[in-house]
């Protein structure tokens, strides 16, 4: 998958880049509008990761003409401005999600996966994992042909650990990914903490293999190997 | 007022004394014109006999009596034609008519009385008093309509004036100089006001803004850091983790006083009728996993069809609030009540009592209990927006339970 990075900060374009590299994205930065257009219209891109404070334009203009030109490209926006009316004037424009700094990493990740599976893999909503297959339009996980009856928390948990294979992913990231930003942090480890558990206990208990595992002191990393 | 009156009342004395003084000289005028015809009288026909006629007694002397000036005198006669006693002047002389006879001549005259002098003097004066005071008043106001109309259009674009928003740059043209002076300060101190303001904002938005950009590339620099676990002992991952955890409150923090500018500035100023007991009952079903979490029962009472004009993400934002603070000032195996009636919100909990004074609750960083997590700024901004929507809430405690009451 192709995705250009249009941010003018370029330790953070650094930061997304070496991440999703790993993840075996194709990433290019464009650090201003200008260079954007002229990548557009140079090369194909699946995905256009874009920050809304530009030096030399505003985000929102370079999104108006991405629709005109190259309607098909699906866009993220990445914005400072936590500002309500920036996130809905982005989505009215046909912006496919919105994403407020600071992220976590992962949760860019996610949240990138989640728009490319709507967009090019239409039709084919599940997510495999080994025995684990989890279907995003009915919400249901199955463990070798065993539905999972988990809550619908424990699910979103499940999918953003899928989406993250192989990756630490912290209770912070995992906290905020489940309740947004308005929960105590102090509170929402014991949450992430009593999910995980139960969540454990019923794949295991389904016959599944457990594939959390506990970095300590940090959070949970989703993996094959023990 | 009063010194008008003052001044006319000695304006009356002085004409009074003039007026009395004039009178009192043509009276001796007249008496001696009358004087004169009466010796040319005298003259011509040198009576012998006492002559009485109204106003005037001749009597004839014999050749002892002396001649004398004329003296004058008050006295008090019986008018003719009035039938009464008046006060009359009196002129008495002896003459020596033709070198051979004397006579004394006396002369009346009906004195002008002082109380009709000062009947006419009044008079005349309180007309002319009124008919000035009339012609005053009508002059002011007139004046005031043309003369002060710039300036009460200054007052009225002062009063108006906010540095929150746009005002007009325009002042009514006057003649007045000191009008033109008062204006041109007046105009430069409302653009310094809204300058200064402008920037204040536009910083208070960018710092806030421009914060969330450095945090996002620590963040995932700390992420990438993580990724490399294999190396990490647990000691340093703990570290990079309580690092992430500070750089969440840092970008909290922004947000929230981003977010009470954002307030303050009434950016949030989409009114419409909003249903609050759908949106209670939400947020209720969203906190009772937490509350389950924390071992904290939460009993509510939710009034249907509760309906408040307000902005949806501020009266959201104002129930979060709420209940994240009933939450996190609790203890386990405590209690949260939640009421919802038709005017007014109630949010009781049990906790402990607050550590700072009840009346600085709202203020910025105030934290009423040690708890970390607690940036100091919910129940501001639950109060920035109550101010905002003009509601009122207050604080009370009884019971060893907070109560926060909001009434609409």
């Amino acid at each position: 998958m192709k995705l250009l990075v249009v941010e003018d900060h370029e330790q953070l374009s650094t930061n997304i880049r070496t991440y999703l590299n790993q993840e075996g994205y194709v990433c290019e930065v464009a650090s201003n509008y200008q260079q954007a257009v002229e990548k557009l219209y140079a090369y194909q891109y699946d995905l256009v990761a874009l920050d809304l404070m530009l030096p030399d334009g505003n985000g929102l203009d370079l999104l108006k003409a991405i629709k005109e030109n190259w309607p098909h490209l699906c866009v993220l926006i990445i914005s400072a401005k936590n500002a309500l009316d920036d996130k809905i004037q982005g989505l009215n424009l046909g912006a496919d999600d919105y994403l407020p700094k600071p992220f976590h990493l992962a949760e860019l990740n996610a949240r990138l996966k989640a728009i490319f599976r709507r967009k090019n893999q239409q039709g084919d909503n599940s997510v495999r994992f080994e025995e684990i297959a989890l279907n995003t339009d009915n919400f249901e996980v199955k463990i070798n042909e065993t539905l999972l009856d988990l809550t619908r928390k424990e699910f979103e948990m499940l999918q953003y650990l899928l989406l993250n294979q192989n990756r630490v992913l912290t209770k912070q990231s995992i906290a905020e990914h489940l309740w947004g930003d308005y929960m105590d942090t102090a509170d929402s480890f014991d949450f992430v903490y009593q999910h995980i558990k139960n969540l454990r206990k019923k794949i295991t208990q389904a016959g599944g293999n457990d594939y959390i595992h506990t970095v300590y002191g940090v959070g949970y990393k989703f993996k094959k190997s023990a | 007022m009063l010194i008008s009156s003052l001044v006319f009342v000695v304006g009356a004395m002085f004409s009074y004394n003039a007026m009395s003084r004039e009178i009192t000289l043509e009276e001796r005028y007249f008496l001696e014109e009358r004087l004169q015809s009466a010796i040319r009288y005298l003259e011509r026909r040198m009576p012998t006999e006492e002559i009485r006629r109204e106003k005037l007694i001749i009597t004839p002397l014999d050749s002892t009596a002396q001649e004398t000036e004329p003296i004058f005198s008050d006295t008090l006669v019986t008018h003719i034609t009035l039938q009464r006693i008046e006060p009359h002047s009196k002129l008495d002389v002896i003459k020596k008519i033709n070198d051979k006879a004397y006579y004394k001549i006396t002369l009346y005259d009906l004195v002008v009385e002082e109380d009709d002098i000062k009947d006419a003097v009044q008079e005349s004066m309180v007309k002319t008093y009124l008919l000035l005071f009339v012609v005053t008043l009508v002059l002011s106001l007139i004046a005031s309509f043309y003369v002060f109309g710039p300036f009460q259009k200054t007052l009225d674009i002062i009063r108006n004036f906010s540095v929150k928003h746009e005002f007009e740059e325009f002042f009514p043209n006057t003649s007045t100089s000191e009008f033109k002076k008062l204006n041109q300060f007046i105009m430069n101190m409302m653009r310094g006001a809204r300058k200064d303001y402008l920037a204040l904002k536009e910083f208070s938005e960018n710092a806030s803004h421009e914060i969330q950009t450095p945090l996002s590339i620590a963040q995932g620099k700390l992420e990438l850091l993580m990724e490399s676990n294999d190396e990490l002992t647990e000691e340093q991952m703990e570290l990079i983790s309580s690092a992430l955890y500070a750089l969440k409150r840092l970008s909290k923090l922004g947000n929230s006083l981003s977010l009470l500018t954002k307030i303050e500035n009434q950016e949030f100023s989409d009114f419409s009728s909003v249903d609050m007991t759908k949106l209670v009952s939400r947020f209720l079903f969203d906190f009772k996993e937490l509350v389950e979490l924390k071992e904290i029962k939460m009993f509510s009472e939710v009034s249907p069809d509760v309906q408040v004009t307000g902005n949806l993400v501020l009266l959201e934002l104002l129930v979060t609030n709420l209940l994240n603070n009933a939450v996190r000032h609790n203890h386990s195996g405590g209690e949260i009540y939640v009421r919802l009636m038709t005017n007014k919100l109630e949010v009781k909990n049990t906790g402990e009592a607050l550590k700072v004074d009840a009346n600085d609750i709202f203020n910025r960083f105030k934290k009423g209990s040690d708890n970390p997590d607690s940036l100091g700024l919910g129940l501001s901004i639950v109060k920035r927006i109550c101010t905002e929507h003009q509601f009122d809430i207050k604080y009370t405690r009884a019971d060893e339970q907070h109560c926060f009451t909001v009434s609409w």
